[in-house]
């Protein structure tokens, strides 16, 4: 059972944006154009929309933080908590809170109960989208207004992740939270070191200053976070000194253009998005593991990398991005070779070639790549039927399995295990009532879960599992279970 | 009059209910789901699932047609899905921006057009002529946003007359009237284009008439014969062009208001489209209905202004 993966890069750019270094800072005023058209919710724990979750940790604080200008989990640093204590069973975590944290828009100090509120909040359905990942806590409880006692029912790979400064980390104020009702989700009230001011639907986001923040009253006094839907206008409005920061386009040519540009800075960073080539192995010939080895065998990924651009891309050499926790460089990976290809094919009865029906979405970075892939596959006689649909039936199709070969870009929190659960996990396979994106419907993740092998191979975060295989085996078990 | 204004608003509720009834089913046999735009791609098919039964959406959906048109005659557009605010609000909100930006592309497309379109019709086959015909068939051919693109780069970026971003403060009317100018263009251009044509082809009709062969052995003027005599008769397909891409106009304000980062029922058409939010495509195309519906009317009536027989009838 398997799926042929990893194809396109690794690619280090979820977000490119140019800065203005010098003038564009009179007055203290950092002007953000951002793309979107609007926010979806300013509700960290419900929106996973890039435009909303770029703001989210200017506004909101975690008990833990990601090192600045880092996503490495090796390096996390405390938050709003000053320390932490796990027990022996790595089951009750105790965190000691920050004395002094106020709140923005006076609603007070930060106790224990704004962490108890947002972390059973962070853990419901109805009020998050990322009550999954809270699926193992027991309970939450305020020890002292100082202290919280978090009790896990099981052990859980990274348990930090889930408290650090994202997503449902984010601690919310309860005071406020309650007494804002209906308005609470569009008027957000953390701790973090910009206070929100104002929002404009469709228009912008008004942040000024938090002069309390405990670590001190930010350099920047306001910040304008505009939605500019249009990458042209953003980039002309940078040019005419309208914005200072702005979300660029994930392009080489782009990126070189911009470079040039006087006072620029292009900043292309990681971590990014992974591009996998999941096919799916629920649909004849895919089902013929020589068949997945003939596509695998006719994809050039370097090919692929020099058309995107190497500055904003690179190989990929795992089913995991680089850079997550679990993610090993020492995969094997399938050699451009079509020669082979054709010989796989051949041995699968398809001497003559085959024809493979594919769903992508219009947004040009899936369409282009894919496009590219389609030319590569002819070489080996494999042709692709491309249709090309708008990008939300293009989400919605391939969740109803109508696809043979899903290229997808993602990415995620940086650990294997939310990668690896949500791709190759048998009960995230599509079309089931637990599916999320399992595309190409393997369970190559499931012996890894079930002994709780995964994880944590970084001996500073090795909560106590002995690993015999860490997650370095992530592309090996693909490959392992596909000669079987 | 106020009887033929009331007969036509009464006949614009058929079609009003016929273009929400087509938006309402249509939006929802198109793939995509506003439940995953609010979990986002890493929900599963069981959250998904749930939150579509909580906003109601795995109702049968006559149900839910029938209580969108309930609310409808109650004056209520209802909820948007993924942002909980009243539609009526969300559009109101933005509305003026969309109907002052679509004014003055027409009334600039109209000012510039027509005296070109005369001009183009009494020098006919000149240079000059070809020279506006040209023009006319650029401004023609031109997607609204790349003209949005190149007005930006001459006149915001080179020149720096106008903003990039126009934004404007609803309160200032200054600011209003400044960033108001180059959208304007960028949609008035458009309506030039159709206003110059039809102009001139209309004029150029009339001008081969027997009575302006009359007018002229009478000996009036040449200005009279244009205008008192040509013009006048010449408008009632101006107007009726006029009425009629004005709905063109609305469909281009949606890139005009992109292009320019302007708020207005443009981008608000965009969003509600890429989230599947029905609801709120469904209060827009409900708004976007009554416009075309009233501009056909103020059409209408403005053919009794120009042309006393059509008033008498």
């Amino acid at each position: 059972m398997i799926t042929r993966k990893s194809v396109l890069g690794c690619l280090v750019s979820l977000l490119v944006v140019a800065f203005l270094v010098t003038p564009g800072f009179a007055e203290n005023v950092l002007r953000i154009g951002t793309l979107g058209s609007d926010a979806i919710s300013l509700d960290p724990h419900m929106s996973t929309k890039t435009q909303d979750k770029i703001i989210f940790p200017l506004i909101f604080n975690g008990l833990v933080r990601f090192k600045p200008g880092t996503a490495d989990l090796n390096s996390i640093e405390p938050d709003l908590a000053e320390s932490w204590e796990v027990s022996e069973d790595k089951l009750v975590w105790t965190f000691k809170l920050r004395h002094g944290v106020q709140f923005h828009g006076g609603y007070g100090e930060l106790t224990a109960d704004d962490v108890v509120f947002s972390l059973n909040k962070a853990a419901e359905k109805t009020t998050s989208s990322a009550y999954k990942e809270y699926s193992a806590v027991k309970s939450v409880e305020a020890v002292d207004p100082y202290t919280v006692k978090i009790t896990l029912s099981e052990k859980v790979p990274f348990f930090l992740g889930a408290v650090i400064n994202y997503h449902g980390g984010f601690i919310l104020s309860k005071k406020a939270w309650e007494k804002l009702g209906d308005q609470a989700a569009m008027t957000p009230v953390g701790t973090g070191p910009f206070a929100f001011v104002k929002y404009h639907s469709k228009r912008f986001i008004e942040l000024k200053a938090n002069d309390s923040y405990f670590r001190g009253k930010p350099a920047i006094d306001k910040i304008t976070y505009r939605y500019m839907p249009d990458e042209a206008t953003r980039a002309l409005a940078f040019d005419k000194d309208e914005v200072d920061l702005f979300y660029g386009r994930r392009e080489a040519r782009w990126v070189k253009i911009q470079g040039k540009k006087k006072n620029t800075i292009v900043d292309v960073f990681g971590l990014g998005e992974l591009r996998n080539l999941h096919l799916n192995t629920s649909i004849k010939p895919l089902d013929d593991i020589r068949v997945r080895q003939a596509i695998a065998h006719a994809v050039d990924r370097e090919g692929l990398v020099t058309f995107i651009g190497p500055e904003v891309s690179s190989a990929a050499d795992a089913v995991v991005p680089a850079g997550y926790l679990g993610h090993s460089d020492s995969a094997m990976v399938y050699k451009h070779d079509i020669a082979k290809a054709k010989e796989l094919l051949a041995q699968a009865g398809f001497a003559k070639g085959l024809t493979l029906k594919a769903i992508i979405t219009k947004v040009e970075s899936l369409r282009l790549p894919m496009i590219v892939i389609q030319e590569q596959l002819r070489l080996a006689g494999i042709t692709l039927d491309l249709q090309v649909v708008e990008h939300s039936a293009f989400h919605k199709l391939i969740r109803q399995n109508q696809s043979s070969l899903v290229l997808y870009g993602a990415s995620r929190f940086p650990v294997a295990d939310v990668y690896l659960s949500q791709f190759f996990l048998s009960s995230s396979i599509v079309g089931t009532p637990t599916g999320i994106t399992n595309f190409s419907h393997v369970k190559v993740a499931d012996p890894l879960f079930e002994q709780y092998q995964v994880w944590c191979r970084k001996s500073n975060l090795d909560y106590g599992y002995k690993l015999e295989n860490s997650l370095s085996n992530g592309p090996l078990i693909t490959e392992k279970t596909s000669f079987k | 009059m106020l009887q033929y204004i009331i007969k036509r608003l009464l006949l614009a509720i058929p079609i009003l209910l016929a273009v929400v009834t087509l938006v309402f089913f249509v939006v929802r046999m198109a793939p995509g789901d506003p439940a995953q735009v609010i979990l986002g791609d890493s929900a599963s098919y069981e959250s998904l699932t749930a939150l579509r039964s909580e906003l109601g959406l795995d109702r049968p959906i006559i149900v839910q047609y029938g209580e969108f048109l309930v609310s409808l005659v109650q004056g209520d557009l209802g909820d948007s899905i993924i942002r909980k605010q009243s539609i009526n609000t969300i559009i109101a909100d933005v509305l003026p921006y969309t109907v002052e930006l679509t004014l003055a592309g027409v009334l600039l497309g109209v000012i510039i057009g027509l005296p070109l379109g005369v001009f183009s019709a009494v020098y006919r086959n000149s240079f000059w002529d070809y020279l506006t015909r040209i023009g006319s068939l650029i401004g023609l051919s031109f997607p609204a946003f790349y003209s949005g693109i190149l007005l930006l780069l001459a006149f915001s970026v080179y020149l720096g007359w106008f903003p990039v971003v126009s934004d404007p403060d609803m309160g200032n009317l200054g600011e209003r009237l400044h960033m108001l100018v180059l959208p304007a263009m960028n949609l008035g251009l458009i309506m030039m284009a159709y206003v110059v044509r039809s102009a001139r082809s209309s004029l150029l009709e009339t001008l081969g008439e027997d009575y302006i062969r009359t007018a002229k052995a009478k000996g009036l003027p040449g200005f009279i014969i244009l205008y008192k005599h040509g013009l006048k008769n010449a408008l009632i397909p101006v107007i009726t062009i006029i009425g009629l891409y004005i709905g063109v106009l609305v469909g281009n304000s949606v890139l005009t208001e992109i292009v320019f980062n302007r708020p207005g029922l443009g981008k608000l058409i965009l969003s509600a489209l890429d989230e599947r939010d029905y609801n709120l495509l469904q209060g827009l195309m409900v708004i976007y209905a009554f416009l075309i519906v009233l501009v056909n009317l103020v059409t209408d009536l403005t053919y009794g202004m120009v042309d006393p027989r059509i008033r008498k009838q």
